[in-house]
């Protein structure tokens, strides 16, 4: 029911707004977003569940 | 966009009752989880209709007559009574726009462990007293009064009870905790008059709300409200019995509260939003063992009390379906989020209604276009041969005006069965 959508698109653009944008990555996840979710605030990836952020941390950090 | 100003209460609310009861109506209805969405289309702050209940109402109204849906969700559902209600209480389980969180966003639940897991026996032994004067004062800030009240079983105490209680109220922390009762009391009353008055209001203009009772999974009513996520999920290995148990006495409780708030309004329908039983978050055997046994009872009870329960199955029940085709059929509602509904129109589309299909994020972040062809697309998947209710997977919040006028505009060009 709490869903913060617009909240995370302004996140992201306040952390390009500071420069960090190319330095970082930022994955949304969980039930409330999707695909269609993580593309519109402009985030790098959307993962299901807290299993699937851990596969891709891994992946990111070259660690996987 | 076609109207529909000629359709009544009773032509909305026969449509619905045919799709909930599996049969064809003569069109697919659909169903608007407005919430906040009247905010943004009505031009006012979500701060402000936390305290500002006429422009609140007018915003939901206009909103409601704006885009004629079948069934509306109610307004408690995005706000339960006003800010100063929260405020006079100190309400530390929400946060709520400007009060925490911004002023155009939505209302947040602080989860919290606000019950530990030696007061299962507490709770147990006297669910009430552990209400009042273990819980109340944790989540209350001006509440905290409550821990100093003597137990309510001090009562049977014959002539001496009340006296001796009277007494107790002059504790600076007990007097404290019962000003800001009646410092809430006329604020509360307001706005459950209000919205009384508005159900009223919007029935003569021919829309049914949604549902006007509220239940909750027994098993949710301890994880989301008492334990925390993480402690229910500990219990449910650490001790398995007490945590049954727990769920076993609150489900009396639930019906009760279910039932009264469902026939104080006359509306049948009652809205059940779950939230721990979805797939991830247990095993199917957990499932079984704590979540599904009083749910299932709830749901059966409100049936047997002629009642429609409208369950929320948020996230994803992939692997649960086949649970729900042990419910009697064309009795229950269920709403679904991300559950794909291809195979849950297959595994129990002709036991329940089955209502959603149109994801948010696409009235958030889509074209008219892939609207139009999405809302299609389910009609003709889901929604063949009735017992389908369109919907969205949740809120409106933060979807875009313009895309749920196409939805609507699509809903009523491809949902026609007749």
């Amino acid at each position: 029911m709490t869903l913060a959508v617009e909240s995370m698109r302004q996140t992201v653009e306040a952390v390009a707004a500071a420069g960090l944008r190319d330095r970082v990555k930022i994955m949304v996840g969980g039930s409330a977003v999707d695909e269609k979710i993580a593309e519109h605030v402009g985030a790098d990836a959307y993962g299901k569940d807290a299993v699937r952020a851990v596969a891709l941390a891994k992946t990111w950090a070259g660690v996987g | 966009m076609t109207s529909m100003r000629d359709e009544s209460f009773y032509s909305r609310t026969g449509r619905v009752n045919d799709a909930i009861q599996l049969k064809v109506p003569d069109r697919v209805p659909i169903m608007m989880q407005f919430n906040f969405f009247t905010c943004r289309h009505a031009g006012i702050s979500n701060e402000k209709a936390f305290y500002d209940l006429e422009a609140w109402l007018a915003a939901y109204e206009k909103t409601i007559l704006d885009f004629e849906p079948d069934l509306y969700f109610q307004p408690q559902a995005a706000i339960f009574t006003g800010g100063k209600v929260h405020e006079a209480l100190g309400n530390r389980q929400i946060k709520w726009p400007g009060h925490g969180v911004g002023v155009n966003d939505s209302f947040q639940f602080v989860e919290g462990e606000y019950m530990l897991a030696e007061e299962y026996d507490a709770f147990l032994e006297d669910s009430s007293d552990f209400a009042v004067r273990k819980y109340l004062p944790r989540i209350f800030a001006a509440l905290e009064g409550l821990a100093f009240i003597p137990t309510l079983k001090t009562m049977l105490a014959g002539y001496a009870g009340a006296p001796a209680l009277c007494g107790m109220l002059t504790l600076p922390p007990l007097a404290t905790a019962f000003e800001a009762l009646s410092a809430a009391a006329p604020e509360s009353m307001r706005w459950t008059t209000a919205y009384m008055e508005f159900e009223n209001r919007m029935n003569e203009a021919g829309y049914p709300a949604f549902a006007a009772g509220i239940g909750l999974a027994p098993f949710d009513v301890i994880s989301d409200f008492l334990r925390g996520m993480r402690g229910a999920m500990l219990d449910m290995y650490r001790c398995p019995d007490k945590l049954a148990a727990c769920c076993e006495k609150t489900l009396p409780t639930m019906l009760e509260f279910a039932m009264t708030t469902a026939q104080l309004s006359g509306n049948p329908r009652v809205f059940i939003p779950l939230h721990r039983g979805a797939d991830g978050f247990m095993s199917n055997a957990q499932f079984e063992t704590f979540y599904w046994p009083t749910l299932k009872a709830l749901l059966l009870g409100l049936i047997d009390a002629g009642l429609t329960p409208c369950p929320f199955f948020e996230g994803n029940y992939d692997q649960r379906l086949d649970y729900l085709a042990e419910l009697p059929r064309g009795k229950v509602y269920a709403l679904f989020d991300r559950t794909d509904l291809v195979r849950a129109k297959e595994v129990i589309g002709d036991t329940v209604c089955i209502s959603g299909g149109m994801p948010l994020s696409l009235l958030q972040a889509g074209t008219p276009a892939e609207v139009e062809e999405h809302t299609r697309s389910v009609i003709e998947t889901v929604g063949v041969d009735g017992g389908f209710i369109m919907c969205t997977s949740t809120v409106l919040d933060e979807a875009r005006p313009e895309l749920v006028r196409a939805w609507m505009d699509a809903t009523l060009k491809y949902g026609s069965y007749r």
